[in-house]
């Protein structure tokens, strides 16, 4: 699969800072991927974020060197309105990001800010409302909706531009483990049909076992990066990174296997041993 | 105490149900009025005008608290201003203006220690007075601006927001000014949220309020206001950014597709309003001392 989303030698100093918020920032997303970016609070994560998106230089000033790519292009010579087809990023708190008077104008901010014609914004809009399940909220104000349905919004909203990149900042703050389920499921599809999908987190958790790929980052330097056994196997250096790896990875380990991510997956290893065994 | 000011009331009145550029077109001749006007009686029945479509608009008697408080505090604060310190008395000599009574004449300051060369100093040494045109200027002022409040106050609390930035989009006014002033408009509900939040964690922690000591009063004032101020910029920040990123700035052709339609009745009204508008400014050309305009 063709690259989508590139940093090459990705330094970013704030600004008045002396010490580097990212320091030598090397990653490369495909189609299709499901990567999780993980790192404690302040780490450099949501600065990540800002430079992949190219808020970072264009925006936000401070000393940014090395290239980001998105889609082949270099976000250093265009416009973040130029970026946001292709590259979309859903912030920490969801609540501050929605800006329209009702849900549908939320969903349709985006398309008619790409020109969209009439019967496409339409039908993009409809498309995403039953993808995140907002068909009953139409027309309610989006300041009245709960936590989980603003950012379940937040998404939609970005998801209506057809992007082939999503960024998620925290998006399991403040959810119910049944609306992370259903994101995740959603979040699963899409990536299947070619959407690239950054996920942002200290929950490492989350998605590692949907994940295709998980990156560690900590005082704004990768620490690992590969797939997601690989990763969660590394229990010093995630330590030293105040990441705590799931439960299933210590039990695989005390019961001689290999690391593994769930439980599903130590039963039927349990299973296999023994048919083998006995 | 500012719930539900300045915020869109359901109803199915016959005020919710006007045109909303109808009603935008409304508040023309009015505030023309309220601005050009100095004739109490004038504004008095301007006014009475305006009170009768808010019952006309059938707003439950709840959302009146806030206008009420608001109007009644600036009122009292423009009587008060022009009855003491009407500005007529020190800009001209004495017998301009017709002097009801002295408050404090310049003799009387060598008897006041401190205070009286106080406000011998405030005033220029003119000393104060409660003067007629002050009271008047006062009514005056009071009148024009409860006008312009409680009329602007209609058009937001009988109008959806949506249609409002559409009738605005429709005048010709710039996509990017009506939504500054609609953003500001629809976050007001949700700082004020914050600041009770804000407020009560702080009375969690032991921030007392007396409520009739002023020194306790801004002392809480200043360390609420200070943290929600500092919110209101942060969140700003994030939704200038989360807007750049779903293409804010780029050149639109048409931001929306829904249309407003005119029915007979709205253009009747069009026209009354527009025939209104005109007699009002040729009045105040032409006959500015008989009917209370002076330009």
């Amino acid at each position: 699969m063709a690259s989508i989303l590139s940093t090459e030698n990705l330094y970013y100093t704030h600004p008045g800072a002396t010490q580097y918020a990212l320091k030598n920032i090397n990653l490369e997303v495909k189609e299709g991927d499901f990567t999780l970016i993980a790192g404690p609070t302040g780490s450099g994560k949501s600065t990540l974020a800002l430079c992949l998106t190219g808020l970072i230089p264009q925006v936000i000033v401070g000393d940014m060197k090395g290239t980001v790519l998105v889609d082949g292009k270099d976000t250093r010579q265009y416009e973040v309105y130029q970026m946001a087809q292709y590259i979309g990023l859903v912030f920490q708190n969801a609540e501050n990001q929605l800006c329209a008077l009702d849900v549908e104008d939320e969903i349709a901010f985006g398309p008619r800010h790409l020109n969209l014609s009439k019967e496409e914004t339409e039908a993009r809009v409809e498309n995403t409302l039953r993808l995140m399940q907002l068909e009953q909220f139409r027309d309610r104000d989006p300041q009245t909706l709960s936590r989980g349905q603003k950012i379940g919004l937040a998404v939609a909203s970005v998801l209506s531009m057809k992007p082939k990149v999503l960024i998620l900042d925290e998006p399991t703050l403040g959810q119910d483990s049944s609306r992370i389920n259903s994101l995740v499921s959603m979040l699963k599809t899409m990536s299947k049909e070619g959407l690239a999908i950054v996920v942002i987190t200290h929950d490492i958790n989350f998605a590692a076992e949907h994940a295709s790929r998980v990156v560690v980052i900590d005082n704004g330097k990768i620490l690992l990066d590969g797939e997601p056994h690989m990763v969660l196997s590394q229990e010093e250096v995630l330590h030293s990174a105040s990441l705590e790896p799931p439960g299933s990875v210590r039990l695989s380990k005390l019961l001689g296997l290999p690391p593994m991510l769930t439980v599903d997956e130590i039963s039927k290893a349990l299973q296999n041993r023994e048919e083998a065994g006995g | 105490m500012f719930r539900g000011l300045f915020q869109y009331v359901d109803s199915n009145s016959p005020i919710h149900r006007l045109n909303p550029q109808v009603k935008l077109l409304m508040l023309l001749p009015v505030l023309l009025l309220a601005i050009a006007a100095n004739g109490i009686v004038t504004l008095l029945f301007v006014f009475a005008f305006v009170l009768s479509l808010y019952l006309l608009a059938r707003i439950p008697r709840s959302r009146y608290r806030a206008i009420l408080i608001i109007g009644l505090f600036s009122s009292l604060s423009f009587f008060f201003f022009g009855m003491f310190f009407y500005f007529g008395f020190y800009q001209h000599p004495e017998g301009t203006i017709t002097i009801l009574t002295w408050i404090f004449r310049p003799e009387q300051a060598e008897s006041m220690p401190i205070l009286g060369p106080f406000l011998l100093w405030l005033t220029g040494g003119r000393g104060i007075v409660i003067a007629q045109e002050g009271l008047v200027w006062g009514t005056v002022t009071t009148l024009k601006f409860s006008i312009a409040l409680f009329s602007s106050n209609l058009m937001i609390m009988t109008t959806k927001p949506k249609e409002i930035l559409l009738s605005l989009s429709k005048i010709g006014i710039p996509v990017k000014i009506t939504f500054v002033a609609m953003t500001a408009l629809r976050f007001v509900p949700v700082v004020m949220e914050e600041y009770y939040t804000i407020m009560n964690a702080q009375q969690a922690r032991g921030l007392k309020i007396k409520k009739l000591n002023p020194k306790s009063i801004f002392e809480g004032l200043t360390t609420t206001l200070t943290t929600l101020i500092v919110n209101i910029i942060k969140r700003a920040r994030i939704l200038a950014l989360a807007m750049e990123t779903r293409g804010f700035g780029a050149k639109v052709q048409k931001v929306s597709y829904e249309e407003l339609k005119m029915t007979p009745r709205d253009k009747t009204l069009t026209a009354v309003i527009f025939a209104a508008t005109v007699t009002i400014i040729i009045l105040m050309l032409f006959y500015p001392y008989h009917t209370g305009f002076t330009l």
